[in-house]
């Protein structure tokens, strides 16, 4: 099962994602300019997002850090290792994270790491087993991290939290698996031709004239800001089949115990709890959250217009970014808004109807009186978070 | 009746935004002006849900023939990416704490307002189990890099209509969901076919050594007179 997010969704003058130059990114497509959202900022705006964190609300979350050493002596004392021990212990975590086990001289393993608490858990496991054969802290201090981390290696499948389940993560250590990220998001791209537009500021000396001599007539200093205005379409999928073994772990092999079997079949039905919760959380906050860039200067913080949600039985993304490869404009009693909705909806009908794409349910949610065919609509983004949660929780 | 050509698997790559790596290394990441082999035989490992390293993907690309023929021409971008916080360096030593992060840049390029007909040849067995598996695909299919989302299914037909790879580079008609933003149609299309003689080297032959190095191959470019547009309505042939 496939799950893809379309939105349409206009923006005031705004500088959201910028480049080296700090112009906003853009692109050609359709053979012209346009402005564009990079998929890795739309990503990033998502996973830091309180509302998403709130939403969850309740399951762990993974950490970012390279503070491993510390959980692990946290733990080994909290198991009544003496500190000495301990401390040693926490020398030897800070190897982890690197192919040698190099140990670090700053408390800190070499890399951030994005790790659930299993996986930190898994660690202080191995040091706690170590420290409490090892004697001395002298002893202890003679075993190498490498040889630690080769013990804390996946011995079959720990647990991963939903938000490394999503997006994935790449680390080189045994000790940890890589995930592969559940999420595709595309870049976002303006339904319509772009310009850039400079705006030229002044900042005036608010003491001007103190003083004997006047000193000048003019600013103190000027620059220009670079921005634009855009109606995007963003598009974002998420792999449900994938994130479900993200979090449950692979199919046991045939031969494996009915016990085995049976846990997994439990694991599963736990990862599909979650799932119904993580991803109606990751379309509010997809919808609900704007990327900062210039936002301070700009407050473009404008809501999508129309948000069609498509349930696939297939994994075959498509994006509908063609509605728009003859650009979207506003004229005589249409506005901007309204022609690239007509776009998207024809060419949503067209591609379904061409390519037989399949899709069950498909939920509509438009801020203006525009149906699709074969959807159902959706009168506020609440009504459709929770139609997409009941296909989620059947 | 006439006597069935060679069969062969078609694909159409479309989308706004496409990107076949080709010298990738660390932080600067490429793209080729087409796709690549490891690109293509990636996306039906996709399909197959052949993961990553997965010994079966040496063995697609060494089964299959890859001929791509470019529709329309992409234009390069390099978008500006950074990646934020604290870097392990190569010494073991690390760049930037949690309080005062580092940041890496990491140009990425792209090709913008492309599209390519791939075509691939190979034994009909394996021909088919490709067509079943890019008809229901084990992972979400990309063009390249996974925020390069196809604007159609990729899919466009398992043909016997053609003598040969080279036939149907020549003769299968053109499309472009595109075109409508076109002057005029192209007079020749660019293609570029694997063949042991060829004048030209891509170093994107797939290889799984945990060391990621990609093995030579051997193309030729030649260039196909515009084939003629095919009909309204025969964007989907699935020939089933």
């Amino acid at each position: 099962m496939l799950l893809e997010f379309h939105l349409l969704q206009n923006h005031a003058p705004s500088n959201l994602n910028r480049d080296d130059s700090g112009s906003p990114k853009d692109c050609i497509f359709g053979g012209v300019r346009r402005a564009r959202i990079s998929s890795q900022c739309l990503k990033r705006s998502i996973r830091t997002s309180p509302l998403f964190t709130e939403e969850i609300g309740g399951i762990d979350l993974g950490l970012r850090t390279r503070k491993l050493p510390h959980k692990v002596k946290e733990i080994l004392l909290a198991r009544g290792i003496d500190e000495a021990l301990a401390e040693v212990a926490a020398a030897k975590a800070t190897g982890f994270g690197n192919k040698d086990g190099k140990e670090q001289k700053d408390g800190k393993t070499a890399q951030v790491m994005f790790l659930s608490p299993q996986d930190i858990e898994a660690v202080a496991e191995v040091l706690f087993t170590k420290a409490s054969t090892a004697g001395s802290a002298e002893d202890m201090a003679k075993l190498s991290a490498k040889d630690l981390q080769a013990e804390a290696a996946l011995k079959g499948w720990r647990p991963i939290t939903p938000d490394i389940g999503l997006f994935g993560r790449m680390i080189t250590s045994e000790a940890f698996r890589d995930v592969q990220a559940a999420v595709q998001v595309a870049h976002a791209i303006s339904t319509h031709r772009m310009d850039h537009e400079f705006d030229y500021f002044t900042a005036v000396d608010d003491l001007l004239g103190l003083g004997e001599e006047e000193d000048d007539a003019g600013a103190g200093m000027i620059g220009d800001i670079e921005f634009n205005s855009a109606c995007y379409y963003k598009y974002f999928s998420i792999d449900y089949d994938a994130f479900v073994q993200n979090l449950a772990g692979p199919e046991p092999e045939t031969r494996a115990s009915e016990r085995e079997k049976a846990a997994h079949r439990e694991a599963v039905a736990d990862a599909r709890t979650i799932a119904a919760k993580v991803i109606p959380a990751f379309l509010r906050a997809a919808v609900f959250t704007t990327p900062s860039g210039k936002q301070n200067t700009f407050a473009a913080h404008q809501l999508p217009d129309a948000v069609l949600v498509e349930v696939r039985p297939h994994q075959t993304p498509v994006s509908y970014a063609n509605a728009f490869v003859s650009p979207a404009r506003a004229k005589n009693d249409v506005d901007l808004v309204g022609d690239s909705l007509r776009k998207f909806v024809e060419h949503c009908e067209l591609l379904t109807r061409k390519f037989s794409l399949e899709a069950d349910p498909r939920l509509w949610f438009c801020t203006r009186d525009i149906q699709v065919t074969g959807t159902t609509g959706c009168d506020t983004m609440d009504d459709l978070l929770a139609a997409l949660g009941q296909v989620l929780a059947r | 009746m006439e006597v069935p050509g060679q069969p062969l698997l078609l694909l159409r790559l479309e989308g706004p935004l496409q990107s076949w790596g080709l010298r990738s290394r660390w932080d600067v990441r490429d793209s080729g002006d087409e796709p690549s082999k490891s690109g293509v035989i990636g996306l039906l490992g996709c399909a197959l849900g052949y993961p990553m390293y997965d010994r079966r993907l040496e063995e697609l690309d060494s089964e299959l023939t890859l001929g791509i023929r470019v529709e329309c021409e992409g234009r390069k971008l390099v978008d500006f990416h950074t990646i934020t916080g604290t870097i392990p360096m190569a010494g073991g030593g690390v760049k930037g704490t949690p309080d005062d992060p580092s940041t890496i840049i990491s140009p990425r390029s792209y090709l913008q307002d492309a599209a390519f007909l791939a075509i691939l040849s190979g034994p009909a067995e394996l021909l088919f189990r490709c067509r079943s598996a890019l008809l229901a695909p084990k992972w979400p299919i990309y063009l390249g890099r996974k925020s390069c989302v196809p604007t159609r299914p990729v899919f466009e037909g398992l043909s016997y209509e053609y003598a040969n790879l080279e036939d149907a580079l020549r003769r299968h008609p053109w499309r472009w969901e595109g075109r409508a933003t076109l002057r005029e149609y192209p007079a020749r299309l660019r293609c570029v076919m694997e063949d042991p003689l060829g004048e030209a080297v891509r170093p994107d032959r797939i290889r799984t050594n945990p060391a990621r190095m990609y093995e030579s191959r051997r193309v030729r470019v030649l260039w196909a007179d515009f084939p003629g547009e095919s009909e309204e309505g025969e964007t989907c042939i699935s020939h089933a």
